[in-house]
């Protein structure tokens, strides 16, 4: 089983990491599914490698996490996840947004040296077309600020992959929970035999 | 016919016997929106529609222990299953009858559920009370399950 799960992740990671050697901008979306003993310690487990991988856990539940995280953390949070279930699922999905960083760069170039063009027509303008320019120049700096807030947008989610993670618990139950009493009415408590011997 | 007549006495003797066994020691209502197994004997059963369980017995309080102990003894053993409690209180039911109520929170073929365990302990019984159901029913049939709770009774 082992060396299944191998052979279809290498690939992925071989993907993965030959988008990021070109230096394209790639955002990376990593879906898992996976059966876990023990969703709830593993979803607890997750959160903290996140944490100290400095990524952050943008929604949880005890059956679903999404984590954003360095791309170099990926291979050590996928272990992880396979150390703690088994991985039923793995879907990898990218986007490329190489085209538009391009054109955003180069759009706020162009706006960059046009308002530095305004500056010098404010400098040397008369009185009664400062205004004009002002106006101008308030109008090329609002789109240099929202060019730079896309820029940064599509940075973020480029070097923050973002990581699903569906758990679900393994319908033999908690494997390798200790779980003893000496008395056989308390043997019988719990869920599951009062739905099945009802 | 003398040999019948014996026949008969011991049928009757064996009767009450087993009718003593099974038979309800305590008294106890059926929920607002729940079915009970009338055929039950040894067992209080009832179910609603939404497949909200509820089970009542009696066990005999063998070695004795008190509530803290049979708490502990039961916690650990949910615990150990993988059972995570949820919320606990003590319970006064009638006759001065005092109890604990533990819910917990249990994932069991991909769903929530809630599963309630009230003990009740006296001398020489425990009388126990099972409930639960899927997470969002159990919370439906929550209030009328402590109403029965509440008004337990031993005979």
């Amino acid at each position: 089983m082992r060396r299944c799960i191998v052979v279809l992740f290498v690939p992925i990671m071989i993907f993965a990491q030959e988008i990021a050697a070109r230096g394209d901008s790639v955002i990376l979306r990593y879906h898992y599914r996976v059966v876990a003993n023990d969703p709830d310690t593993m979803i607890t487990q997750l959160r903290d490698i996140t944490r100290d991988s400095k990524g952050y856990v943008k929604f949880f539940s005890n059956a679903k996490i999404v984590i954003r995280l360095p791309g170099d953390m990926i291979p050590a949070i996928r272990s992880s996840i396979a150390e703690a279930g088994f991985i039923a699922d793995e879907r990898l999905s990218r986007k490329d947004v190489s085209e538009i960083m391009l054109e955003l760069k180069t759009r706020l170039t162009v706006k960059r040296k046009l308002l530095q063009k305004l500056y010098d027509i404010f400098n040397s303008a008369k009185l009664a077309q400062t205004l004009d320019v002002e106006r101008e120049v308030g109008k090329v700096v609002t789109e240099i600020e929202s060019i730079k807030g896309k820029i940064a947008f599509y940075q973020d989610r480029v070097s923050l992959p973002e990581i699903t993670i569906d758990v679900s618990q393994s319908s033999r139950g908690p494997i390798g929970k200790k779980a003893h009493s000496q008395w056989e009415w308390i043997r019988k408590l719990g869920i599951q035999d009062l739905l099945v011997s009802f | 016919m003398v040999n019948g007549k014996i026949g008969i006495i011991v049928i009757i003797l064996t009767l009450v016997v087993i009718g003593c066994e099974t038979g309800r020691v305590y008294k106890t209502e059926v929920p607002v929106g729940f079915a009970e197994y009338t055929r039950e004997r040894a067992y209080f059963k009832a179910i609603s529609s939404d497949g909200v369980r509820l089970r009542i017995y009696r066990v005999d309080n063998r070695p004795y222990g008190d509530m803290n102990m049979w708490r502990g003894a039961v916690s650990h053993y949910l615990k150990g299953m993988g059972y995570r409690i949820a919320a606990q209180k003590k319970i006064a039911a009638s006759d001065n009858l005092r109890g604990h109520y533990t819910e917990y929170l249990y994932r069991y073929n991909g769903e929530d559920y809630i599963y309630a365990l009230t003990l009740f302990v006296d001398r020489d019984t425990i009388y126990v009370i099972e409930a639960g159901g899927i997470d969002s029913y159990y919370k439906k049939r929550r209030e009328a399950i402590e109403k029965v709770i509440s008004a337990f009774r031993v005979r």
